[in-house]
């Protein structure tokens, strides 16, 4: 009987909990990406790096409020630096529509067109945040780093294996949860919400009926960089803050949107889950994980790994790959890709 | 002079002219049908009225006051509805939130009203009120998208083919209900394949060959009419 436990706490340390916390990171980003598509019908390349660029705002605001001594007691003070982090996204995202997408939009450019503004942008977010704050790593959290210790688990239950829960973890897990639900009641339930789903079903038709496509839009880029902010700043308060992650991050972030439907918010958090659970649990070395269900001399000699850590990417283009040749529309049928 | 008129229009889609001085007109509570075989201009002769193609000339009338100058979504404003033929529901919108948004432009609050007024014309919409309209069948589609029009108050309400792919069964019931509609005093402008039906409800029917008018009468003189059964009606 402990040993089945002694195996759980340890799918549960490394396995449920880090695949839960990067799973809703990959939701926030993926959201954003899957909105960005269904209303402006792109794949916004810049997406990562928009992250990247709201995450630094959070940072420099974090330093100036320790700067002066205002802190958030146990919880990270980025949090308290997150709606600052907010505002300056979405200004530069309205900046961007303003000054690049909006030119294309008139013109009523192919997709692919956008799809390679967006990669211009991607330069020049990434060139601003690199330019602001370097690239080096930075560790951004303070306050409480620790809600159960490995230490203290093990003094309270009496098991062998620890499970540490990070302050960090559970931020990410909580506010995923919050944002989602108030993404999805606004899309839901507001009439700007319903004008947005409808312009995206049928522009036409949105037209029609005297629904704004300016509004929309602009609406469509507020939320989608502070869905990126959040989703960033999670990120690096769950890991560490480096620009060029943020970079990386947009494979399984993509590999999230399109597993799950591109343009369905719902597919966008499923897949966020099923591509962080799938590269952590295929990445994971389950030697330890056996040594407390298999007698001794059943034990294999390897780690039972199935895939070293440096291969993590490998494993959403895989998930891209079977997803496009087996269902193309996602899980829950989104867009024709 | 009647209450919409799109008078000696003449234009196209960029390219050679479609419409040759063809004219149509609808009057309040009558029901207008332009029929005529296919590539005759009907489609394109309602779009005009809507303001959906420029005219080289001609004029578009709508309570006497010329409209001309107006995009679609003001003509929407100035009260007209349109129901296209595809494309006219949101698909993945409940029935009830479809209703919602063809009153996006109205800021009063009698949109209640309004949309129960709907439910009432189309009962088996009340049924569904909380479905994804591209879940409903053809027949119901067509309602939806009907009542999506009837959202805004419009005076007039037009209609591209809207029983293009539906049974014989449905098309009755939903001529049924265009009549209900004209009744509450909305002028019905509608292009329509099933011609022999539809001049059947019509008050005033247009037979167009070529972009140009070629009858012009009663749908009752129409279908009367032997040429037009010869060459149109397939005898």
């Amino acid at each position: 009987m402990e040993n089945i436990l002694n195996a759980l706490v340890i799918l549960a340390n490394f396995i449920i909990v880090p695949g839960l916390a990067y799973g809703a990171q990959l939701a926030l980003g993926a959201l954003g990406v899957t909105m960005i598509y269904a209303v402006l019908r792109f794949s916004n390349f810049a997406h990562g790096d928009l992250m990247a660029f709201g995450a630094m705002l959070v940072i420099l605001t974090t330093w100036a409020m320790q700067g002066w001594g205002v802190s958030f007691g146990p919880l990270p003070t980025a949090l308290l630096a997150l709606p600052f982090g907010i505002i300056g996204a979405i200004g530069l995202v309205l900046l961007s529509d303003r000054m690049v997408y909006r030119f294309y939009r008139e013109k009523k450019s192919s997709p692919v067109t956008f799809v390679i503004a967006s990669v211009g942008l991607m330069f020049i977010y990434n060139a601003l945040t690199r330019f602001f704050i370097g690239t080096e790593d930075i560790r951004f959290e303070d306050g409480e780093r620790f809600i159960i210790r490995a230490a203290e688990f093990r003094a309270m239950t009496g098991l062998a294996e620890p499970l540490a829960l990070r302050t960090s973890q559970v931020i990410t897990v909580v506010v995923a949860v919050a944002v989602v639900a108030a993404v999805f009641w606004f899309l839901q339930k507001t009439r700007t919400g319903k004008a947005m789903r409808a312009y995206s079903d049928n522009e036409d038709l949105a037209l029609l009926s005297g629904i704004d496509p300016k509004r929309v839009v602009m609406i469509t880029w507020m939320i989608a960089a502070a869905l990126a902010t959040i989703a960033g700043t999670l990120y690096g308060l769950d890991k560490s803050f480096r620009p060029f992650n943020f970079f990386l991050l947009l494979l399984p972030i993509f590999a999230s949107a399109i597993v799950g439907g591109i343009g369905q918010p719902f597919g966008a958090i499923a897949g966020g889950f099923v591509v962080a659970f799938s590269e952590v649990s295929i990445t994971y070395a389950y030697r330890r994980f056996l040594s407390h269900l298999l007698p001794e001399e059943w034990m294999p000699s390897g780690l039972v790994q199935l895939l070293s850590t440096d291969y993590k990417f490998a494993v959403s283009f895989v998930i891209l790959v079977l997803v496009l040749l087996v269902r193309p529309n996602g899980i829950f049928k989104g867009r024709e890709i | 002079m009647s209450y919409l008129i799109g008078e000696n229009m003449v234009g196209g889609y960029g390219g050679a002219d479609i419409l040759h001085a063809c004219t149509i007109a609808v009057e309040k509570g009558e029901i207008a049908v332009i029929v005529g075989p296919n590539g005759a201009g009907k489609s394109t002769a309602m779009k005009a009225v809507f303001g959906m193609l420029n005219l080289r000339s001609g004029a578009v009338r709508l309570d006497g006051r010329d409209i001309g100058a107006l995009s679609p979504q003001e003509r929407v404003r100035a009260g007209m509805g349109f129901v296209p033929q595809t494309g006219n529901v949101f698909r993945s919108l409940t029935v009830e939130e479809n209703l919602e948004m063809g009153a996006f432009i109205r800021d009063d609050d009698e949109v209640r009203e309004t949309m129960d007024q709907v439910f009432a014309l189309f009962p088996v919409l009340a049924e569904k009120r909380r479905q994804p309209a591209g879940e409903l069948s053809g027949g119901q589609r067509q309602q939806v998208a009907v009542g999506r029009a009837l959202m805004t108050r419009p005076k007039v309400l037009m209609l591209d083919e809207p029983t293009a792919g539906v049974s014989p069964i449905v098309m009755d019931e939903l001529f049924d209900k265009i009549v209900e509609v004209a009744r509450t005093g909305i002028a019905i402008l509608m292009v329509e394949q099933n011609a022999r039906q539809a001049l059947a409800i019509a008050d005033r029917g247009y037979v167009l060959v070529q972009g140009r008018n070629r009858f012009t009468d009663t749908g009752e003189a129409l279908l009367a009419n032997p040429e037009v059964r010869r060459s149109f009606l397939g005898g």
